[in-house]
């Protein structure tokens, strides 16, 4: 079925984007470790000695130190890297994110036609009532669905991230076409 | 010999995304059309399930076309051979190109029964917690998810290929599968009571021809 674009008011698009910031961002930044200022490696870094120690010029003693802190370092990048549930998450829980946000714009009647829904809609479906389905928003939709699509019932922390990045365009495009509140 | 219907829709949906059926087609070693549309049990919205074995391109986004890509080399990898898809594309496939010698060597591995169960009990573990918050369409939706991945572990744990989801909802609804049945097999997965609660309403029997009403999936 081809889906037209309707014509939807600034304030409705404006409400989607909201519904999207606080139930989408807002449960995946509850859920999963996404979102925040990516300080978390400058932070690291900066606990560390910068420069050259002063007065101890044992440059043997100091590259064997060298050595074994690489080592070391290697083994917990190592362990880390087989942490897997650091890394994966379980898909059950980002269907559950997005559907709650999408219960939300079906509860406000945001979406023509989709008041009373008989087939649990998409995002991206939502999306292409909206705005039509070769609008850059509902591509945008697209990829944030596949970036979540996940592999073997895991979404990866990475695809995570971007999806979080992708979802926080398309709120910030939503606030534009709908004409920013003021107050 | 696959249904020239078949091989006229691929033509169809491929051409109207601005592709030919030889660009898809010709550089792929395999071209294995499965899921519903392959036994003929689809309903009109079905998507084309493809599984393309070497295609020019790790990725095809093509509407109303579900596509798997595949190298040759992964085709002989234990986790493939193991895995639930491959079982079900060995079953039910039917190859446009190629002839899936990889098909004889499949044997469902307890890690694809195993990666189910995770599934079903992560989908129910956490139900409690937004079920109230979800619209009754998506109540729906995880009713039919659950009920169907719980008939999918049984299949999956006597080694049986999973058919099309189709073929899940006919038997859920003509009775061939007990929903004191499927409680069972949901008593074997770990779950806390209010867990077991959802998948009590999931397998209520009340919920029989919920499947002929409505598809939670558009890829079902």
């Amino acid at each position: 079925m081809s889906l037209k674009k309707r014509r939807v008011n600034k304030e409705k698009i404006r409400r989607v984007g909201e519904i999207l910031d606080e139930f989408l961002i807002g449960n995946f930044e509850s859920e999963f470790p996404v979102g925040g200022p990516s300080e978390k490696h400058g932070a690291a870094e900066s606990a560390f000695p910068v420069g050259e120690p002063l007065g101890e010029p044992r440059e043997v003693a100091e590259q064997e130190r060298d050595d074994v802190e690489k080592q070391q370092a290697d083994e917990e990048a190592e362990d880390e890297a087989y942490d897997e549930t650091k890394y994966y998450f379980d898909l059950a829980d980002v269907e559950y994110c997005v559907d709650v946000a999408i219960t939300e714009i079906i509860n406000e009647n945001l979406v023509p036609g989709y008041d009373n829904p008989q087939k649990s809609p998409t995002l991206s479906k939502i999306f292409q009532i909206l705005f039509g389905e070769e609008d850059a928003l509902t591509k945008q939709v697209d990829e944030f669905e596949e970036l979540i699509s996940g592999y073997e019932d895991n979404v990866h922390i990475d695809d995570l991230q971007e999806a979080h990045k992708v979802m926080s365009e398309i709120i910030k495009e939503l606030e534009d076409r709908g004409g920013k509140q003021s107050g | 010999m696959v249904d020239v219907h078949i091989k006229n829709r691929l033509r169809d949906l491929l051409s109207a995304s601005g592709m030919t059926y030889e660009d898809v087609v010709d550089p792929s070693t395999e071209v294995v059309i499965f899921g519903s549309r392959a036994v003929d049990m689809h309903r009109p919205d079905s998507d084309l399930d493809v599984l393309l074995v070497d295609a020019k391109t790790d990725r095809l986004r093509v509407a109303g076309v579900d596509c798997v890509i595949l190298r040759s080399e992964e085709l002989a990898s234990s986790l493939w051979l193991g895995s639930e898809l491959a079982s079900h594309i060995a079953e039910y496939g039917q190859w446009i190109k190629g002839f899936g010698s990889w098909r004889h060597q499949v044997r469902i591995s307890d890690r694809a029964a195993m990666r189910k169960q995770a599934r079903i009990a992560g989908l129910l573990m956490r139900a409690p917690k937004w079920w109230s918050k979800l619209h009754p369409v998506f109540h729906t939706k995880y009713k039919l998810t659950i009920r169907r991945e719980l008939q999918r572990l049984d299949l999956l744990r006597r080694k049986i290929p999973v058919p099309p989801t189709h073929t899940l909802d006919s038997d859920w609804d003509q009775h061939r599968t007990a929903s004191d049945y499927l409680l069972m097999v949901a008593a074997t997965l770990p779950l806390n009571s209010p867990a077991f609660h959802v998948a009590k309403i999931c397998v209520d029997s009340s919920n029989r021809c919920l499947s002929a009403r409505c598809s939670s999936n558009p890829t079902d």
